[in-house]
């Protein structure tokens, strides 16, 4: 009997160290990927930078209008997110990589699973960031245009259309998450719809004294259409 | 059309036959038969004074037309697809292309002076028009500018900006460095032909170009008042459209006017005509309260363009009441010069820059609307000289922000 509980014991023992000696290829291969994915992120990195310095992409995503993206980078600076982007990409890459080298089919499956989302991760933190720039660049817009035209809640007005825009974008973003599903388009519509209610009631109720006015003016000049003119020619 | 290459056979027949000739008046404002028949007498009268009657080529729009034989001899006559320049160009029009075709015609034709007349035609007198063509022919004179009437409230962006900064930085006293009438020499028509990227809708590199190259500017008065535009736009899009252009010119000549120093007067061909510039009781409230909406809600934007102490003067001007408001030429030009700046380094979007420039421009003409209101015309070109005078006092801030722009923030 004993020899037969030192047979099950001697067979369990080879059962897990060949576990063991069948994980550890793996386990290393992880850390090789691991550090190779980290050495050649960091070396990426480092020329990306380089070539975004070279180029003044700063400089330039200023000229295109996206000068918004600085706020939302490290240290002010649209090179430094974008190479810090890249680099942990390719350290998540890596890590799949390293993850899918148990050959283990489970492990193998959440990799796949994972590979197959990371476009939709990408293209929804792109979306996201896009549609910011963007609600900032028409924010700007339309402030300067409403002050141009004496609208007192100007202000009010871009806010409104930055949060328009926001919220455009982020619910397109979560859907590409696949996030929410209905919810997100449910609460998307109450919330756009609500943006669009307050900004019609707020321009209306602000501008009644101006829409009365205009139309008294519009009443005078039918009466009295030798008005005198504007005093000032600017061109 | 900017290209002669492209044009019907029998205008290129119609070139041809002209062969050779002196003169070439432009006229592109001219549209019915009537108008044309007074302008070839006005044309034909300007020329009775200039040299031996040189053979003269009145272009005109291919619209306005007049009975064969009614316009035998001088000038003779072109009808040539030119579009008028009296109109301020829309979004995405330029007027570039009209004084392009000109040239083109005027530099096939090998003439010694061509002349352009924006403006209506028949309002110039025959010796306002010689005043643009004699100084190129007899005195070889490069470019002639026009001497409008200068009424107080008339052309303000060519007061509080154009003449000023152009003056400042070019170093010729120029009162319209932009507008409808010119003389131009064959010398300059030529440079103008030359390529240059993109300049912008509205013409204000003639001055530049002339000064930059080396040409012999004068100026004529033509005694009448500044071209009325049709179609004007409002505040904002004359900002953008006139300032655009311009500190595109000053962004593409810097190597010239960082060079200039102090500024000349520029002859100035005919008597000044007495105006009818009287005092008018204008009201300034509503362009104070501009300025003071854009205070309250631009100053984000204000604050990347313009230094702080500026930013100061300007928290100080909107406490004043409309009686005592006042802002210094020191300040206007450095908010200029900061602004010429700001569209050069992009720190924006350029129609942005332009945007949030219009409630200080405002603040500028209800400035100066407070202070010469009352004054007499003497007066109010004495109030003009001091500002084109501080543009120049101000010309080595703009010199060094330029220069360094990141290090030199006062």
């Amino acid at each position: 009997m004993w020899e037969q509980v030192q047979q099950a014991l001697n067979q369990s023992s080879d059962r897990v160290i060949a576990g063991l000696a069948n994980l550890l290829p793996g386990l290393v291969a992880l850390i090789v990927a691991l550090v190779v994915s980290s050495v050649g992120a960091w070396v990426l990195a480092f020329l990306l930078r380089r070539f975004l310095r070279s180029i003044h992409f700063d400089e330039r995503l200023e000229g295109w209008g996206l000068s918004g993206l600085a706020d939302w980078s490290p240290n002010k600076s649209p090179s430094l997110l974008v190479t810090r982007t890249v680099s942990w990409l390719i350290v998540l890459i890596g890590f799949l990589v390293g993850v899918a080298a148990f050959d283990a089919a489970i492990t193998s499956e959440i990799a796949m699973r994972l590979f197959r989302y990371l476009p939709n991760v990408v293209a929804a933190v792109a979306l996201f960031l896009v549609g910011n720039v963007f609600a900032r660049f028409l924010a700007r817009g339309v402030l300067i245009g409403a002050v141009n035209h004496n609208l007192q809640y100007a202000r009010l007005l871009s806010l409104g259309v930055k949060w328009l825009v926001l919220v455009l974008a982020a619910a397109m973003a979560l859907e590409h998450l696949g996030i929410g599903g209905g919810i997100v388009e449910l609460a998307f519509a109450i919330l756009f719809g609500g943006i669009v209610l307050a900004l019609a009631l707020a321009v209306g109720l602000g501008s009644k004294d101006l829409v009365s006015r205009s139309l008294e003016r519009q009443a005078d000049k039918a009466a009295a259409p030798e008005e005198s003119p504007e005093p000032f020619r600017h061109v | 059309m900017a290209d002669l290459e492209t044009l019907s056979p029998e205008l290129k027949e119609r070139l041809a036959q002209l062969g050779q000739v002196e003169i070439v008046v432009a006229v592109p404002g001219v549209t019915t038969g009537d108008a044309l028949r007074v302008t070839i007498g006005r044309v034909r009268a300007a020329l009775n004074g200039v040299g031996a009657s040189p053979k003269t080529v009145l272009v005109h729009p291919d619209g306005a037309m007049v009975e064969p034989g009614s316009a035998d001899g001088q000038p003779a006559l072109l009808p040539f697809p030119i579009t008028p320049v009296d109109r301020f160009p829309g979004a995405g029009e330029s007027l570039s292309e009209a004084y392009r075709t000109v040239f083109l015609a005027s530099n096939r034709l090998g003439a010694r002076a061509c002349v352009m007349v924006g403006s209506d035609p028949t309002t110039l007198s025959p010796e306002a028009l010689q005043r643009l063509v004699q100084p190129i022919v007899e005195q070889e004179f490069d470019l002639v500018t026009p001497c409008y009437l200068r009424r107080r409230f008339d052309a303000l962006l060519n007061s509080s900006v154009l003449a000023p900064l152009s003056r400042a930085l070019y170093g010729k006293r120029l009162r319209f460095p932009v507008g409808a009438d010119f003389g131009f020499s064959a010398r300059l028509v030529e440079r103008q032909l030359q390529p240059v990227a993109d300049r912008g809708a509205m013409p204000v590199w003639f001055a530049s170009d002339a000064a930059c190259g080396g040409f012999k500017i004068g100026q004529a008065q033509l005694g009448v008042p500044v071209p009325v535009q049709r179609d004007p736009p409002d505040v904002s899009a004359a900002v953008a459209q006139l300032l655009g252009p311009l500190f595109q010119d000053v962004e593409r000549n810097a190597a010239c006017w960082q060079k200039i120093r102090a500024s000349q007067p520029v002859p100035t061909f005919g008597p000044a005509a007495a105006g009818t510039d009287e005092a008018a009781a204008v009201e300034v409230s509503r362009l104070i309260e501009a300025f003071r909406l854009g205070y309250r809600n631009l100053q984000d934007i204000w604050g990347v363009v313009l230094p702080p102490a500026t930013l100061v003067e300007l928290k100080r001007l909107t406490q004043l009441s409309p009686d005592a408001f006042r802002l210094s030429d020191d300040i206007w030009a450095r908010i200029v010069y900061d602004f010429a700046l700001a569209f050069r380094l992009r720190v924006m979007s350029r129609d942005h820059v332009l945007g949030a420039m219009t409630p200080l421009y405002r603040a500028w003409v209800a400035s100066y609307a407070t202070e010469v209101r009352t004054a007499s015309p003497p007066a109010v070109e004495q109030r003009l000289e001091r500002l084109g005078a501080a543009f120049e006092a101000q010309k080595p801030y703009f010199v060094s922000r330029w220069r360094w722009p990141d290090r030199f923030n006062p």
